[in-house]
């Protein structure tokens, strides 16, 4: 029977057969220089005695760029401004910038090609819980240093890895009491439908419960959702003091014009740990956000020396990028620990800058002193509560000072990276 | 071996257990294994080249390769079986999540996660099987297939992002939801004597490239074996693989099983590669990123799929060096030109240059078989005389509101050939349908050879004995000739094969163009090939639907002679509008008329008289008595 | 007795937000069978073009959707001439693939032009008492504007002439060329309409929901779902399919979850293909 050359998508006479072999071997060979070609290796920088790598992944691309765009802008800013400062052990920092352009898989496979760059000795990268969870692994097997900077439910029980962000007790903590306070002793939950919403979710209710808060409801909606119309005729049976939002990305927006729109923006305040990070308060209108409470470490008007230092040298290289939210600061003060950590241990290797981190050194930064927890390897850091004012600006309204991180895993016991974890490179489950 | 001569009745049976000999032929084909060899070589050739890439890069290709298998997947089943399929990453994504969880479950036991990735395979051909099962079975069209598709991988989408809570595990893994499975174990083999040994990347890298090396030659076997023939008749000509009694679902479904099952294992490596999994696989983007590897590469090239994957991964990777943040522009972009300027992708486009630079025919050269001269028809004295009897009783048939048949009952068992005429309007399309089974008949029975058939799909028909020929030729363009025959030949018989072939073209004076490609025949000759193929299939009762159309003089009166020269050995039943065709065909006519019988009797009678050519020329238009 | 006015009140307005957000696609995919990947762009530009002509003229959000809609209807005629023309003849997935593409260029243009994070506006008309609820007057204004819109597509195909021969062209093109109809004209301003339409719905929905580049990729699977369900019928198949799968969605989510409305949105869209492997319009006769 005729071999019908589908491969080669004609049909053939009756040299086929041969044809057909000259040509897989031929299709062999381009295939084998071609590879050859476009893996040229990669320019490795020549291993300059005076320059230490360091590499940042962020999305500068697709959906989540409304994050990743500024954390790489303070990223790249933050190395020239410790370069500019004489680098670190008097060595220039080079910074290798990765856009991740919002897809999982490239974190997975950037993280591959730092971990294989043996030059690399720290990375700043990420946003959401499902990179990291995507990179960190990967990081830490080829012992390279992380540092996380977005707020998170905690969990991860990882020696090499860093989180700058608040935790869920930092921040709910603190909004729970003030709902409590300012509006009444019930409270609605809306979450993302997702780890992080269904953990924050969880410490809502535990701490709702220490201060004497009652939960009226709990509804927890999908990413994609934008119809929020049925959560609202829910919240208004259920006639709660306030609304506690863990409601995260742009689709979730919505929630907040839907909720105007119906007029109930001003009889039921919400409060919320994530609102604000992707600068929501700018995307919606003054009416629509006002009064709407939330927790940070890091605002742009906060009253410091380093925080105008940072504002200005930063406005001066990104003059219209706008505000800067609690992540990019956050990247921030990542490199700025670390440098500190390295210029303690005299050395970039990555074990004596850990002990180094977890010696309880402090650097006070634009938002205030940050000094890791060891045993979290969490900040113990300042928080503030704020408030959008009518120019859509967070109006800072209560200050908490070095507020202790939580070492607990909702559900699932605690994590030791000092004591019984101290080789742990993993994330805890929690229970919910 | 089944012999041709008892194929009639075991006509079902023989096309699946022909296939199966089909694929031994290829084994055993020494033109096969010297095209192995050859891959052997060149795949020994990548893997000494491998030593030279940095460790990125192998990271890289390894992720490639993983992509790359996905896109051969669908390669596959869009280019061989014309299944265009939009969520080809679903079952990517489902071998993923597979071997996630087979891999946190098992390999404390079994020390190996070999077994996750084959599961990868087995869990996207099941998922696959449904879903295919419920596509094909459910006649679902080719448009709606596709969004159909697109739409089942954004389901899955949904679901795997919901799945955050600790309530969503199996066994040891957690689904995570949007978060995904992270620090999945690596690919680990078990070694008597070693123990568990995990890839490491060059080695992952190099089990990659063989494992899709493997795949490759698999697809490449059956894309060249008779299931890659019936496929190719599925995609260019359903109906008429239909009518020659394929039972194009069963095709279609088994098509696309298989290319599950390699979009999953593709899926597993993937999962592998990277330690994790998330529901993002499934997400759109992927969706059309599967696509575009394809269309860039060449959907009619397995090879084409890898080649495509690596151009566009390495434009989007480098494009940001060039232009900063803009590669969802420049990814837009580079597949708007790939669509204007290279339509077929590029590894057929580099083939035809190169083609044409070389010189090679396309086809031209004939097989040894054929010789110059036609002879004249053969008397096929042995042939056994076949007529089968077809009775249609009390047809009625309604669509919607518009009731174009009321009652037609025609026996044709008598005469060799028969014709029904008619004008326009009076039913005869509808029904050659209803005889054929491509139209239901809302009313009355159709028996054919003593079976009632009236329930029964035309494919089905077809194997009880009816050769049906449409009235626009029906076949398959990029095939040859010869090739034409072979698929109408559902049993295999080698030996006795060749020589039907020849007896079957020769019949239709076709047997000197034996090697051409169909789509170069003349309009007249494509008819008679179809013929051809009717009769390949040893019917009793043919069904010609105007099989006079849009032929020269010189053609009808051949297409005559070889009705009256089939009519000897088949029982023959002619539609027809062309009354000088019909006359020469000297056989009893039966007239319809505003969906009844009007008149039934010889030519002469029928055509003298009066009351039909009046209809014909349109002076009566009340509805006359039956 | 209330809650139950409101319920009802927000399964209507989930499923007029749903038909607004897939007439245009309906309109292109059933007379020109095109799968028009860029239609979430297109209400992306649409709502974009109703936020600037808000912010910068004070114009009223109804106005301002209509300016949305121009707008996005000259793109479709660009669009139309330069990239969907050539491929007239093509298989199907040529032309799914280029506005795939188109889509990419778009997103990204909207970035680079609009930013990551861009003020939207916010509901206009305030809101309204029922018994005991609040209920935003701009979302039940969605109900007739949902209305009217589908009235206004009925009519221009049933009583224009540019409607008549769209259909005829759809149906039969052979014939109708052979009949004298430009169908180079006529798919030009088939594509243009639903473009038009799709433009229009994103403006509609500007007003209550935050506008980004991105925001297109959220109504596109929607859109789909809503238009194959609905079959060859495109005007009154999309509404039949949109009352199912909009109601169904949304009565789900107010007793149960929001993640369940959506899961019963995706089922009973299997459901009915299942049996309806064609849409829900296959068999009708009015193919309209």
């Amino acid at each position: 029977m005729k071999c019908n050359s589908y491969i080669l998508g004609g049909t053939y006479g009756k040299l086929e057969s041969v044809q057909l072999t000259r040509r897989a071997i031929l299709k062999g060979a381009v295939v084998a220089s071609g590879a050859a070609l476009l893996s040229a290796p990669a320019v490795l920088r020549a291993a300059a005695q005076d320059e230490i790598q360091v590499a940042s992944m962020f999305d500068l691309t697709g959906n989540l760029n409304i994050y990743g765009v500024q954390q790489m802008n303070v990223s790249k800013y933050a190395i020239e401004a410790i370069n500019e400062a004489g680098g670190v052990l008097g060595k220039k920092l080079v910074l290798n910038a990765y856009d991740t352009q919002s897809k999982i898989e490239l974190y997975s496979r950037y993280a591959q090609e730092i971990g294989t760059n043996e030059q690399v000795a720290a990375v700043v990268a990420c946003f959401t819980g499902a990179s990291r969870e995507a990179a960190r692994p990967v990081l830490s097997r080829f012992k390279k240093l992380l540092f996380f900077p977005t707020i998170d439910e905690g969990g991860e029980c990882d020696r090499f890895c860093f989180m700058q962000g608040t935790d869920c007790v930092q921040q709910e903590g603190p909004l729970i009491e003030w709902a409590a306070k300012n509006a009444g002793d019930t409270l609605y939950v809306v979450a993302a439908d997702y780890v992080y919403g269904h953990v924050a979710t969880a410490w809502t209710k535990a701490l709702a419960e220490k201060a004497g808060v009652k939960i009226s409801g709990v509804e927890f909606i999908p990413l994609e959702v934008s119809d929020f119309s049925s959560t609202i005729r829910k919240i208004q049976s259920a006639k709660p003091a306030a609304i506690m939002s863990n409601l995260v990305g742009s689709n979730h927006i919505a929630f907040y014009r839907q909720f105007a729109a119906a007029g109930l923006n001003g009889s039921i305040p919400i409060v919320s740990p994530v609102f604000g990070l992707g600068n929501e308060q700018e995307i919606l209108s003054a009416e629509e956000t006002k009064g709407i409470v939330v927790s940070y470490s890091y605002f742009e008007t906060l009253e410091s020396p380093e925080n105008k230092a940072f504002l200005e040298g930063f406005r001066k290289k990104n003059a219209d990028s706008g505000v800067v939210a609690d992540t990019p600061a956050q990247v921030w003060i990542a490199w700025h620990q670390w440098k500190q950590a390295v210029e303690k241990a005299g050395t970039t290797d990555i074990m004596p800058v850990v002990e180094a981190l977890e010696s309880g050194m402090s650097y006070t930064g634009p938002a205030g002193p940050v000094t890791v927890d060891a045993p979290s390897h969490r900040n113990i850091q300042n928080v503030h509560l704020a408030k959008v004012d009518a120019n859509q600006k967070f109006e800072i309204i209560e200050k908490f000072e070095q507020v202790k991180p939580t070492r607990e895993v909702v559900g699932a016991g605690a994590c030791d990276l000092t004591g019984a974890d101290q080789n742990s490179h993993r994330m805890i489950e929690p229970k919910f | 071996m089944t012999d041709l001569a008892s194929s009639q009745t075991e006509n079902g049976t023989a096309v699946l257990t022909g296939n199966k000999n089909g694929i031994l032929q290829g084994v055993a084909d020494w033109k096969h294994a010297k095209t192995g060899a050859a891959m052997i070589v060149t795949a020994i050739a990548i893997l000494i080249a491998v030593n030279f890439f940095s460790l990125a890069d192998q990271l890289k290709w390894t992720l490639w390769v993983s992509f790359g298998i996905v896109a051969m997947s669908l390669s596959f089943i869009w280019g061989k079986a014309g299944i265009f399929s939009f969520g080809q990453n679903a079952l990517f994504g489902i071998g993923a999540y597979g071997y996630a969880i087979l891999s946190l479950n098992l390999l404390p036991y079994s020390g190996e996660t070999l077994s996750a990735l084959v599961f990868a395979g087995v869990a996207a051909a099941a998922f696959a099987a449904a879903l295919g099962y419920f596509m094909f079975y459910g006649r679902v069209g080719d448009v709606y297939l596709s969004v159909l598709t697109l739409a089942v991988t954004l389901i899955l989408y949904t679901v795997f992002s919901s799945t955050a809570g600790p309530q969503y595990r199996i066994g040891e893994a957690t689904l995570g939801g949007f978060n995904g499975m992270p620090g999945l174990p690596t690919l680990t083999f078990w070694i008597p004597g070693s123990g568990s040994v995990q890839l490491e990347i060059q080695a992952l890298l190099i089990f990659a490239i063989g494992l899709a090396a493997v795949l490759y030659v698999i697809m490449s076997y059956a894309a060249d074996s008779r299931f890659g023939e019936i496929l190719s008749g599925v995609r260019d000509n359903e109906t008429r693989m239909e009518l020659l009694g394929y039972d194009v679902r069963f095709w279609k479904w088994l098509a696309f099983v298989v290319g599950g099952a390699i979009a999953g294992i593709g899926g597993g490596l993937f999962a592998a590669w990277g330690t994790f999994t998330n529901p993002s696989v499934f997400g759109l983007t992927q969706a059309a990123m599967v696509i575009i590897w394809v269309m860039v590469g060449g959907r009619n090239s397995l090879f084409g799929a890898f080649v495509g994957v690596v151009i566009v991964q390495w434009i989007a990777d480098e494009a940001d060096k060039v232009v900063s943040e803009q590669t969802p522009l420049i990814l837009g972009l580079m597949l708007i030109l790939s669509l204007f300027l290279l339509p077929n992708g590029v590894v057929p486009t580099a083939t035809n240059w190169v083609r044409s630079w070389l010189g090679a025919s396309k086809g031209g050269s004939r097989g040894e078989a054929t010789q110059a001269a036609p002879l004249p028809a053969s008397e096929a004295a042995t042939e056994p005389v076949r007529r089968g009897v077809i009775v249609a009783q009390n047809i009625a048939k309604s669509f919607g509101g518009l009731s174009v048949l009321r009652g037609v009952d025609l026996t044709f068992d008598e005469a060799p050939v028969y014709a029904i005429i008619g004008p326009n309007g009076a039913g005869k399309s509808t029904f050659f349908n209803v005889l054929t089974g491509r139209v239901t008949a809302s009313q009355g029975s159709i028996t054919l050879n003593g079976t009632d058939v009236g329930a029964m799909p035309a494919f089905e028909r077809a194997r009880l004995g009816l050769g049906i020929k449409l009235q626009i030729a029906s076949i398959f363009p990029s095939m040859t000739v010869r090739q034409h025959i072979d698929l109408a030949l559902r049993a295999r018989s080698t030996a006795n094969r060749g020589a039907l072939i020849e007896r079957t073209l020769r019949d239709v004076d076709l047997w000197e163009r034996a090697d051409d490609q169909a789509s170069d025949l003349a309009h007249g000759q494509q008819q008679w090939l179809e013929i051809a193929m009717v009769i390949a299939q040893r019917p009793s009762l043919i069904l010609l639907d105007e099989p006079a159309a849009g032929m020269s003089r010189q053609e009808k009166v051949r297409t005559a002679q070889l009705i009256e020269r089939l009519s000897r050995t088949h029982r023959i039943i002619v539609v027809e509008h062309d009354m000088a065709f019909v006359r020469s065909l000297e056989a009893p006519v039966a007239m319809l008329h505003e969906g009844r019988v009007f008149r039934n009797g010889s030519f002469e009678a029928v055509c003298g008289d009066e009351e039909v050519i009046n209809i014909y020329l349109g002076r009566r238009s009340n509805a006359v008595s039956a | 007795m209330d809650s139950v006015l409101v319920v009802l009140f927000s399964a209507a307005t989930s499923v007029s937000t749903l038909l607004i957000a897939s007439i245009g696609l309906a309109v292109i995919f059933g007379l020109m069978r095109i799968i028009n990947m860029a239609h979430g762009e297109f209400l992306m530009i649409g709502a974009f073009t109703t936020v600037v002509l808000v912010r910068t003229l004070g114009l009223p959000v109804l106005v301002a959707a209509l300016g949305g809609a121009v707008i996005a209807a000259l793109l479709g005629f660009v669009v139309e001439i330069v990239l969907i023309r050539p491929l007239y003849g093509r298989r199907l997935v040529d032309t799914l693939l280029v506005t795939f593409g188109l889509s990419l260029m778009l997103f990204q243009l909207a970035v680079n032009i609009f930013g990551t994070t861009s003020p939207g506006i916010s509901t206009p008309f305030g809101a309204v008492a029922i018994g005991e609820y609040s209920v935003s007057v701009y979302s039940l204004l969605l109900i007739p504007v949902a209305g009217l819109l589908m009235l206004a597509v009925y009519l221009v195909f049933t009583r224009t002439k540019y409607g008549l021969l769209a259909r005829a062209a759809a149906q039969n093109p052979e014939m109708a060329s052979a009949l004298g109809v430009d169908a180079r004209k006529i798919n030009k301003l088939t594509f243009m309409f639903g473009a038009a339409l799709a433009g229009l719905g994103g403006g509609l929905l500007a007003p209550i929901v935050a506008v980004s580049p991105g925001m297109g990729q959220s109504y596109i699977g929607q859109a789909f779902m809503t238009v194959i369900t609905g079959g060859q019928a495109f005007l009154l198949g999309t509404l039949a399919s949109a009352a199912a799968l909009g109601g169904v969605q949304n009565i789900v989510a107010q007793l149960v979850t929001t993640f369940w409305g959506l899961a019963a949105l995706f089922l009973t869209s299997i459901i009915i293909l299942r049996f309806m492997p064609e849409g829900i319009s296959a068999r009708w006769k009015r193919q309209l």
